[in-house]
């Protein structure tokens, strides 16, 4: 392998007769100074004289016939193929490559710094560095065994060099960006990311719309012994409304103002009237009231309304609020404030948010250093981790800025939040979105009170540009949209080739660009030890739920056979009995399957259609 | 912009071939006129079995050279050389080479111009560059003795015809090696320039020399040959088969020693079938040691800009029509 060709310190083409060149394989170029430098392949080639470009007009295309001529003198065409790798200089170099200089494939420990850069205690092992293979033998025993790939349905060893990511530097550069497009891995390098959370025990709290982080199942039901992990004390699922809510006693005003901006923007007047309807120790059902009878108070006549007010109650208590309604009518200017209030407060409602739990049982899980999951639907989710977050935030915040003072202050620990579909909390353009203020704010500021955000999106390109920013370690799976890749091009130090690949990277192979790392790795994620419980193909289930029920109806139906078509009803009854219910039309759409399959005859040659079993 | 007077000259130069070419007899009666001085047979397309059986393992080795110049005329001039013998087996080693660089101002150079230049009476300029063809063919001869030596091949091909070569003192030893190894050794000639054959059939046209190249033109059909040679011979006593192997009209010519006469018929089969029916009708290993061997304009740049300081190279090499800005 040698360097050919006019070089510089970045870029340069390496041509060898007999060995092609890898993707992402590292190459030493020898006979540097100070030192030699280390190039990434970036891109390939082979080229043979006798078989023509494409774009060349075939001077001289070699035909078969001779071709094979040759070959029985001993010449094989291949013999005059070249390969060319074009590689990236990783080193940091003041001068340019000599040209002429031999390229070589080193030993680990020549390029060790260069792809590990933390010791696997110390840090998040997610995948295999591709291209790495080579480097293999020369591994040393403390870096095998991290990162197992998932090829073929099975669980296989890792071959090559573990890509480890010290999160301890997430100090010095928050948050991780993971972008790719549906079935280009992404879900699986969140769920190995959050699994490697969970072996270090990080408090993370993880909003789950699609109520697919759960890690109690194995990947496979044979995992490698020492593969395998129980995570379940490790991780808690709360879901919204069931779980975990919201307190209205626990409520400021603030706070309501949010939740009900979080349905539908609050007007200035809006705000003002939540503000002053909400009393100190309110409950739902309390609040709720007083909203009712200041509309009612402002849209009938006094008098009357003062009598049916007092014929529900009397005593001083009701005194005391019939003289706060009084207040409050002068205060609220128009009863379609209150109006609008009160639809977004019973919105609210439906939606179950309002829970005793509050958030109680997810901090105790973050105190725990759990991976607390929290489950709802998208919309609830939106509302529910602005409150959550404000909440967490302000919690660890106070903290923080308490022992700046040198204040005593209830500790709270770092944490970290977890979202795939993030740009649904932090869309770009939305300024109404409940969750973008939150997580702007821990975006930008995160960083001084050890809170940190791993966004998950499909589409990089709807994500607010300020958060998008700010994520300085990105893990980029298969893009195709056009959009998202320049994006990703604005946003990363991918170079061309990356880019050029992007749309063609196989399910679970990313690029990682991270200051963490300093440059960009091809990565293939590795295996994870746990499964979403939506991995089952869904066409899969279709056809057992089919299986199923046919095997039900079979069982019944065997002791009728052969079956007179009059007598179809019994069948329907004893399948009752047993507890089936099954209608006329679907017995006979059943029936009609087997028949197709082969499992029954049908014979309607007399009066009635008889069924009657295919073997005896 | 269009030169009307070249136009016109042009033009009637072109009816003087037009008028030359109705002076021709027909195509048969010029193939009568071959078949009184040649063999006239069909070359056929070997079967791997029979190509094996020929061979024996053993190599086809081409022999190829190639010479690029630099500079501006004579004698601020540098002229490389250099030539390639490969073998189409892995043999160890597949590849011989050789190379040289000449120019006219070192004074060893200049002595064997002024010597050619008096002997064959011509200007120093064109012995000059006659001897680096020379040169050249000298190379090219010295390497394919060393590649019979060492290689052993089934067949030696040679870049051009045996008149090239035998001139040298080294030319009976090659041919000493070649009968002793039973290597068959084949000039090859992309170009026919004679016109021995054309006077062999006894064609004359008043006041007209006639070239092989246009009387074999058309002549031959695709995969025919026609040998000369023994007491017909037109080159010393060498065999020439003309024989027409790709789909363009043009023949080419292929030398073989007066010994090999046996080896003739199976050795032009062998070529035939080494050579692409679309084409140009050159058998495609000496192509490819061609193309492999062949110094362009842009490698000698190169080598001139590695191998010469910039002072030098402006001073005696830079012609003054390299910096025009026009």
């Amino acid at each position: 392998m040698q360097v050919v060709g006019k070089t510089n310190e970045r870029d340069v083409w390496v041509a060898s007769k007999d060995r092609p060149f890898r993707l992402n394989e590292l190459l030493v170029v020898e006979g540097h100074s100070p030192e030699t430098a280390v190039g990434e392949v970036v891109e390939t080639y082979s080229l043979n004289p006798l078989v023509p470009l494409v774009d060349e007009g075939s001077p001289y295309l070699m035909g078969h016939e001779i071709v094979s001529t040759l070959r029985d003198f001993g010449y094989e065409l291949e013999r005059d193929t070249v390969y060319l790798g074009k590689i990236r200089v990783i080193s940091e170099l003041f001068y340019p490559v000599k040209t002429g200089s031999q390229a070589r494939v080193p030993d680990f420990a020549e390029v060790a710094d260069l792809l590990v850069q933390a010791r696997p205690e110390q840090a998040m092992a997610l995948g295999v560095i591709l291209g790495t293979d080579t480097l293999d033998p020369t591994l040393p025993e403390e870096l095998r065994g991290l990162a197992p790939l998932f090829e073929d349905g099975k669980v296989v060893q890792q071959q090559g060099v573990p890509f480890l990511l010290d999160y301890r530097r997430m100090q010095d550069y928050p948050h991780i960006g993971i972008f790719g497009g549906s079935g280009s891995g992404k879900s699986f390098g969140i769920r190995v990311l959050i699994e490697e959370f969970m072996k270090k025990r990080l408090p993370v709290i993880v909003f789950d719309p699609h109520y697919e982080m759960s890690f109690s199942d194995p990947l496979l039901p044979d995992l490698p012994p020492g593969f395998r992990e129980s995570f379940d004390t490790a991780f808690r699922i709360l879901t919204v409304g069931q779980d975990v809510g919201v307190r209205f006693d626990l409520l400021n005003e603030g706070d309501l103002c949010n939740l009900l901006g979080a349905v539908s923007p609050l007007s200035e007047a809006m705000e003002s009237t939540a503000r002053a309807v909400l009393m100190k120790n309110d409950s739902l059902a309390t609040f709720a009231e007083r909203l009712d009878n200041l509309i009612e108070l402002m849209e009938n006549n006094e008098a009357d309304y003062r009598q049916e007010f007092f014929s529900r109650g009397s005593g001083p208590d009701r005194e005391r609020e019939w003289k706060r309604l009084k207040v409050l009518q002068n205060q609220v200017g128009q009863p379609a404030s209150l109006r609008a209030i009160r639809w977004r407060l019973h919105s609210l409602k439906r939606e179950g948010i309002f829970n005793q739990a509050g958030i109680a049982r997810i901090e105790e899980g973050l105190r725990n250093r759990q991976v607390v999951v929290v489950r709802g639907s998208i919309r609830m989710l939106r509302v529910y981790a602005s409150y959550v977050l404000r909440h967490l935030y302000g919690k660890r915040r106070e903290y923080r800025d308490a022992m700046q003072k040198g204040q005593s202050a209830e500790g709270f620990p770092p944490f970290l939040v977890v979202t795939d579909e993030a740009h649904n909390f932090a869309p770009k353009g939305d300024h109404t979105s409940p969750s973008l203020r939150e997580f702007r704010e821990i975006a930008q500021e995160g960083r001084k009170y050890g809170v940190f955000l791993v966004l998950a999106s499909q589409r990089p390109a709807l994500l607010d540009d300020t958060i998008n920013a700010q994520l300085n370690t990105k893990i980029i799976f298969r893009t195709v949209r056009s959009m998202d890749l320049s994006v990703i091009s604005e946003e990363t130090d991918l170079g061309r080739e990356e880019i050029r690949r992007l749309p063609y990277l196989p399910s679970g192979y990313s690029f990682i660009s991270s200051p963490i790392v300093g440059r960009t790795v091809a990565v293939r994620i590795r295996a994870a030890k746990t499964r979403s419980p939506h991995q089952d193909n869904p066409f899969d289930e279709l056809a057992a739920m089919a299986d199923a029920r046919l095997g039900e109806f079979r069982a019944v139906l065997d002791k009728y056979l052969p079956l007179n078509e009059t007598y179809l009803n019994d069948v329907l009854q004893e399948l009752e009995n047993r507890g089936i219910r099954m209608t006329r039309s679907e017995m006979d759409s059943l029936l009609e399957q087997m028949v197709e399959r082969g499992e029954l005859i049908k014979d309607d040659t007399s009066f009635v259609t008889v069924y009657r079993p295919a073997r005896q | 912009m269009l030169n009307h007077e070249i136009l016109a000259a042009t033009r009637r130069l072109n009816d003087y071939f037009l008028h030359r070419d109705s002076l021709y007899p027909s195509l048969e009666i010029r193939r009568q006129n071959l078949q009184q001085c040649a063999q006239v047979g069909s070359l056929r397309r070997l079967k791997r079995q029979e190509i094996l059986e020929a061979s024996r393992g053993r190599a086809l080795v081409a022999v190829d050279g190639s010479r690029a110049d630099y500079g501006g005329i004579y004698p601020y001039n540098v002229c490389a050389i250099q030539a390639l013998a490969r073998a189409s087996t892995e043999s160890e080693p597949d590849r011989l080479t050789d190379a040289a660089v000449y120019c006219p101002l070192d004074p060893k150079v200049y002595a064997e111009i002024k010597e050619a230049a008096a002997r064959n009476r011509v200007e120093e300029a064109e012995a000059y560059r006659k001897l680096m063809g020379e040169k050249m063919a000298h190379m090219e001869l010295k390497l394919a003795i060393k590649a019979l030596q060492t290689i052993k091949p089934y067949m030696l091909m040679l870049d051009g015809g045996f008149l090239l070569f035998d001139r040298f003192p080294e030319w009976d030893e090659l041919v000493a090696e070649a009968l002793n190894l039973d290597c068959v050794l084949v000039g090859v000639i992309e170009e026919v320039a004679t016109s021995e054959l054309c006077s062999l059939t006894g064609l004359e046209i008043p006041g007209m020399r006639i070239y092989d190249r246009e009387f074999l033109f058309g002549l031959l059909k695709p995969g025919e040959m026609a040998v000369v040679g023994g007491e017909k011979a037109i080159k010393r006593d060498y065999y020439t088969v003309f024989a027409r192997m790709g789909s363009t009209p043009q023949a080419v010519a292929c030398d073989f020693l007066p010994g090999q006469g046996e080896h003739l018929v199976p050795a032009m089969n062998l070529i035939y079938s080494l050579t692409p029916p679309q084409g140009r009708g050159i058998p495609a290993w000496l192509d490819l040691v061609d193309r492999e061997v062949r110094l362009n304009k842009k490698s000698m740049e190169s080598l001139i800009m590695n191998g010469l300081d910039p002072a030098v190279r402006e001073r005696f090499f830079k012609s003054n029509r390299e910096r025009r800005g026009l």
